[in-house]
């Protein structure tokens, strides 16, 4: 009898620790379907720092240091510097997008397709497709040193990388997509148009 | 599963993959070294001459690099001579005279010595081999190149040196020579030396590094016209000498030696840079001769020599 009662229990505390566990998951997945201003904030803050803050301390702050400006030739760096800023100012933009919209949701399908394609015309743009020839310059008295660097291989990689981690994105937003519309409240009809409320959300 | 850790474990799978590719074959040649505390890369490589490059007296400049070594062997066409029983000089005489195309320094139990460096020179042309062991840093998935050349301040002319690149098990050798002649036609169009470096790695990346240097051999050129002939004079200011006082010939024009540091080109068919083009243009290369010694120009070498000679005629037309 106290054996039957100890199994029930043990029955019971497990039941229990699954509905918490279930529970915890559909607080987080419910978590998941809101739409996010601090991550947008933090992923724009992050993107101004590497297309914007980046860029900016290179050409203001490393090329005028006397040790480089007396070794190096860097005009060539330094117009890969503003290419990078000029070219990275709609990445910032559309990073904001990108980390505020939730999983599940088409703005965030959506803006991470247009920071994908963008991001992957600033790297060929910048990189120049792969063909960064006369980069660097070196100057010692008589004797110069000219650095031409091919990445294309590098590029290419990197591209994959990008499109890999959109599939990712894809896949989240099917994932996420009926759970996204029952946690706002939204109609399977709707989304069958691809358009909810008038609106792509 | 869901397709959102499908496609996770997907990148997951490329990321580790291209890792491997990339990084474990340098982390493999890097950690012996690093445990043995040995550089990952030095200079060295097996003490092995071709004779057809070089001269008795810069095969005895060579040998003499091992003077002061014991149980060492000088060995060609199957001949071993132990160098602490014969002078260089008696070894490199022997050497020549035997006919042997490779002579090899080798240690008592038969592995090949090692030296930094190799001098080539004949009365023609001069050069250097310089090796370097890389330890497995480069290997099938990573690859360097050099080229060396002279190219004037103002760009117009760029003469290719003859470099040739072995790579065998990581250990890489490179061999540069160029012969007299074409090294004093490209330094006096007021040139500089070029080494140009390139680098590959995985098929990711490469570099091209490319370091201009001025070179411690100054050379002056004239070109003259006078009772038919034409006539390119090369005269070196400084640095490497021409060897000797000798006739021989470039292509269809006759080449000498004077003085130590004169090298006189004449054709009495026209400009020397028409008829060495002619030469050119019928069998794709220029050959040299003088006394016993003759040079196969390369195709890049030769047109980028007519080039020079072209230079010279334009720019310093002399009476």
């Amino acid at each position: 009898m106290a054996s039957e009662e100890k199994a029930a229990a043990k029955a019971a505390k497990k039941e229990a620790k699954a509905e918490r566990k279930a529970n915890n998951r559909r607080v987080k997945e419910e978590e998941d379907h809101r739409n996010k201003p601090g991550k947008g904030v933090v992923s724009l803050v992050i993107a101004a720092l590497v297309y914007i803050a980046f860029p900016l301390i290179v050409i203001n702050v490393l090329v005028p240091m006397s040790f480089i400006q007396d070794h190096l030739e860097t005009d060539a760096l330094v117009d890969l510097m503003w290419k990078w800023l000029y070219v990275g100012i709609p990445l910032v933009i559309l990073a904001f997008p990108k980390g505020y919209y939730a999983k599940g949701s088409n703005g965030r399908l959506l803006a991470w397709v247009a920071f994908t394609g963008v991001s992957i015309f600033w790297l060929f743009y910048i990189l120049n497709f792969g063909d960064l020839t006369g980069l660097l310059g070196i100057k010692d008295g008589d004797t110069t040193l000219k650095v031409d660097i091919v990445v294309t291989g590098a590029l290419y990689l990197s591209v994959a990388f990008k499109l890999l981690k959109l599939l990712i994105v894809a896949c989240d937003h099917h994932d996420h997509r009926e759970g996204y519309l029952r946690d706002n409240g939204l109609s399977k009809e709707e989304d069958k148009l691809g358009i909810v409320g008038g609106r792509y959300s | 599963m869901k397709l959102g850790t499908a496609a996770r474990i997907v990148k997951l799978a490329v990321t580790i993959a291209v890792f491997v590719i990339v990084t474990v074959p340098v982390i493999l040649a890097v950690i012996p070294m690093v445990t043995s505390g040995n550089s990952p890369i030095s200079l060295g490589m097996d003490a092995e001459y071709d004779l057809e490059y070089m001269d008795e007296n810069v095969l005895k400049e060579n040998l003499d690099k091992f003077k002061d070594k014991d149980d060492l062997y000088a060995s060609f066409e199957g001949m071993h001579m132990a160098m602490s029983d014969y002078s260089t000089a008696e070894i490199a005489h022997e050497a020549m005279e035997s006919g042997a195309e490779i002579l090899s320094v080798v240690h008592g139990d038969g592995s090949p010595a090692q030296v930094e460096s190799i001098a080539y020179g004949t009365v023609l042309m001069t050069g250097v081999a310089t090796g370097v062991k890389t330890e497995g840093l480069l290997s099938s998935i990573s690859s360097i190149d050099f080229r060396y050349s002279t190219v004037s301040k103002d760009g117009k002319v760029t003469v290719p040196w003859n470099t040739e690149r072995e790579m065998d098990n990581g250990n890489l050798t490179i061999a540069v020579t160029v012969p007299y002649v074409v090294l004093m036609a490209s330094m006096a169009c007021d040139s500089e030396v070029r080494v140009d470096v390139k680098v590959s790695y995985a098929g990711l990346m490469s570099a091209d590094v490319n370091l201009n240097a001025a070179f411690d051999y100054d050379a002056m050129g004239k070109y003259t016209h006078d009772e038919g002939v034409d006539t390119i004079t090369l005269v070196n200011l400084d640095g490497i000498s021409v060897p000797v006082t000798l006739g021989g010939s470039i292509g269809m024009c006759d080449m000498s030696y004077e003085d130590g540091d004169t090298i006189v080109i004449q054709s009495d068919e026209g400009k020397v840079s028409d008829v060495l083009r002619e030469t050119f243009e019928q069998d794709g290369f220029l050959l040299l001769s003088m006394g016993d010694e003759i040079y196969r120009m390369p195709g890049d070498m030769s047109e980028a020599f007519i080039t020079a000679i072209e230079y010279i005629e334009v720019n310093f037309h002399g009476e």
